[in-house]
């Protein structure tokens, strides 16, 4: 049998053809996006701040998202980037890594493939298949997620397993866990599909280890996070609080499971359509891998059954618990169908599978992975305008300053201690471990803007040295558009902090600057001000139509100077 | 009997993986014809005859592989095909509405099926003459 994969086949050739321009591909997308100012704070900054904590031996508290990095989720795997960090502190290892992760995963897969189906095309197919599938690729729009590097880990597990070799099997199955707490169900699952169906008995003890781990990892984020449980189990309050009332919970009710695991909705997915979408670029195929795929749905009702509807949309990083199942299960697929079939016609069957299954897979990649490369794409800026931004921010910010911006500039300046995503710190919004922040995660919750006066003071007793504002609606995340316009006039017109300097409709505070000299950038006279009556309304009425011109009148074009107040 | 089951799932299977190509290759077509043809809309007289005649020609072309219990695999596949129909996602949120002017698509399989059957008498018929 190994021989069949030792051999070198020519689609061995044009499958690493492919691997290497898909890795390329998406690894400038994914550069493209954070340098044209498209990644965000959440997720991709959230993990170069912790990654960068990790690197300069401080304590990885993440300010961004107001949680010890292992607090948020349980991924110890990130310690391999720190080396990397250590040596050039940018994004790329973390898209590097990621991309490469997911590439690998053809290599078992491809393995897995021709064991099965003793046909060379058939396996280069299910092995591309895997690279272009809309819910995996599109994965890789979206920042950076730990999660995504367990794929190839669990894909070798069950390789592993599958050739009754015990060591690789707990090796990769061990690395896997490493790449968040909740990978122990997939790899729970597949201890058991190893124990049950393949009589594998070392593989049971797998079920015990991540069942212990998964205990493990939670207390370790429910400690780090300074919370009894961790925040996450919320999102299966309708089934139970714990671990085992949300399994027992689901168990008690089969039929609202089922209806759950069927007509589940997304932000934007329709109910029912996102198993559709998991399925039919596979041509629906996984369906016949018989017992195997049994064994992946606890793995499906972790998306299914939350109550985080972006577990649900393609392109989020949740997909990666359900998508090495889905890929492994496309052998033990082909193999059922080609043996239903006479010996007779195997050649034309097998020219009908894979007509099928290429046309599923094309249908599908056309119609949804450019409208997802489209959704993660809408808020990059034109290039000029993102150069000239980086090279401003550069200059103004002092690299060991603590700046508070918005969503999208958070990633360049994610490499320092304090770091926050506005308008935190000064009003906790998606900040800090508790359930009503993943209310905020998800948009069921949004937080309004505090008083006037109230914001004040708070600026006055939260010390960051530098706020960043974009006049504009888009992109305003944790705030509402309209919340986020209130509250960034009520900044300006703090005088704790004072306009430092002005780009286009970027806006710099720094904390101590003169506040009337500041405004005077803005337009905004104080001096005239002092002779009207209801002085503080008039400085917010004056602030709020300097915002809007701001809002309006930017001009980028051209623009190459930026104006610093001294 | 094994013999004959095997059979049945082989035509069974055949029905199943025909009724998805059918779903595919009329989704294929869908999203290309719409911008030539403006009036193919989804279930649109000219949406229903392409997916029909793709059926027919599937049928008509995997028949040989059901063998004799191509009955049995046109009622799949027709059955599967419909089924394709509705739920191949039309975007990365959405199903495609349900209309019950797509069982119009059933019969054309088993109808492809039944014309290679016809096909194939009149040949064997030919030889022996």
């Amino acid at each position: 049998m190994s021989t069949v994969i030792r051999r070198w086949y020519p689609t061995k050739s044009v499958i690493t053809l492919v691997v290497w321009i898909w890795i390329i591909l998406l690894l400038t997308i994914s550069l493209r996006r954070f340098n044209l100012f498209g990644a965000q704070a959440f997720d991709l900054g959230i993990f170069q701040q912790g990654v960068w904590l990790l690197a300069n031996g401080f304590y990885p508290f993440v300010t961004i998202r107001g949680w010890h990095i292992f607090a948020n989720h349980f991924s110890p795997i990130l310690f391999v980037f720190v080396p990397f960090y250590k040596f050039f502190p940018h994004p790329f290892w973390l898209f590097l890594g990621q991309t490469a992760a997911l590439a690998l995963g053809v290599i078992p897969l491809y393995r897995l493939a021709l064991r099965h189906t003793q046909n060379e095309l058939t396996a280069t197919f299910i092995a591309i298949g895997y690279l272009l599938h809309p819910a995996i690729m599109t994965m890789l729009f979206f920042d950076f997620h730990p999660v995504l590097l367990s794929i190839p880990f669990v894909l070798w597990a069950i390789d592993a397993l599958d050739e009754n070799r015990p060591s690789p099997f707990f090796i990769a199955c061990f690395l896997a866990l490493l790449c968040r707490e909740d990978v122990a169900v997939s790899v729970a699952c597949l201890g058991l599909y190893g124990f049950l169906v393949r009589r594998r008995w070392w593989s049971g003890a797998m079920v015990l280890f991540s069942v212990l781990w998964f205990v493990f990892a939670t207390k370790m984020m429910a400690v780090l996070s300074g919370e009894e449980k961790t925040a996450y189990l919320s999102l299966y309050s309708k089934w139970g609080k714990t671990p085992l009332q949300i399994v027992l919970g689901i168990l008690a009710n089969p039929l609202e499971a089922i209806k759950a695991l069927i007509f589940c909705e997304g932000h934007f997915t329709q109910p029912g359509a996102y198993p559709m979408l998991l399925l039919a670029p596979f041509a629906f195929f996984p369906l016949f891998s018989g017992t195997f795929i049994l064994f992946a749905l606890p793995n499906y009702a972790v998306l299914a059954l939350s109550d985080w509807r972006a577990m649900r949309e393609l392109g989020f990083q949740h997909a990666a618990i359900i998508a090495p199942w889905l890929a492994a299960s496309l052998p033990f697929a082909f193999r059922k169908l080609q043996e239903l079939v006479d010996r007779n016609w195997q050649v034309k069957w097998q020219k009908v599978l894979l007509s099928t299954f290429t046309l599923c897979l094309t249908v599908s990649f056309l119609r949804y992975v450019p409208h997802t490369y489209r959704h993660f794409h809408t808020n990059i800026l034109p290039k000029e305008q993102a150069r000239q931004i980086k090279a401003f921010l550069s200059e103004v910010i002092p690299p060991d300053a603590s700046v508070s911006a918005p969503s999208q500039f958070v990633p360049h300046l994610a490499h320092r201690r304090e770091i926050y995503l506005f308008p935190n710190p000064f009003q906790r919004a998606g900040y800090g471990p508790s359930a009503e922040t993943l209310k905020q995660l998800d948009g069921r919750l949004w937080v309004k803007p505090l008083k006037v006066k109230a914001m004040h003071r708070r600026m006055e007793e939260k010390r960051v040295d530098y706020i960043v504002l974009k006049a504009g609606r888009h992109n305003t995340w944790p705030l509402k558009p309209d919340y986020y316009e209130q509250t960034a006039v009520t900044v300006l017109t703090c005088r704790s902090y004072g306009v430092f300097a002005v780009k286009g409709d970027i806006v710099v505070l720094k904390r101590g600057a003169n506040f009337d000299l500041g405004l005077l950038k803005l337009g905004v006279s104080t001096w005239q001000l002092i002779s009207e009556r209801g002085r503080e309304k008039a400085l917010e009425k004056a602030v709020k139509e300097a915002w809007e011109r701001l809002r309006e009148g930017s001009k980028w074009e051209g623009d190459s100077h930026f104006s610093m107040v001294p | 009997m094994g013999r004959r089951q095997s059979l049945q799932h082989g035509a069974i299977a055949v029905g199943i993986v025909g009724g998805i190509l059918v779903g595919a290759v009329g989704a294929l077509m869908r999203q290309f014809m719409v911008y030539f043809v403006p009036s193919f809309g989804l279930y649109s007289s000219v949406d229903l005859t392409v997916h029909a005649l793709i059926a027919l020609c599937v049928g008509f072309g995997m028949k040989e592989i059901a063998g004799k219990f191509w009955l049995l695999s046109g009622l799949v596949m027709g059955t599967v095909a419909v089924a394709t129909m509705a739920l191949f996602p039309i975007s990365a949120h959405s199903l495609p509405p349900f209309s019950w002017t797509m069982l119009t698509v059933f019969p054309a399989s088993l109808a492809g099926m039944a014309l290679k059957e016809v096909s194939e008498e009149e040949e064997s018929e030919g030889q022996i003459g």
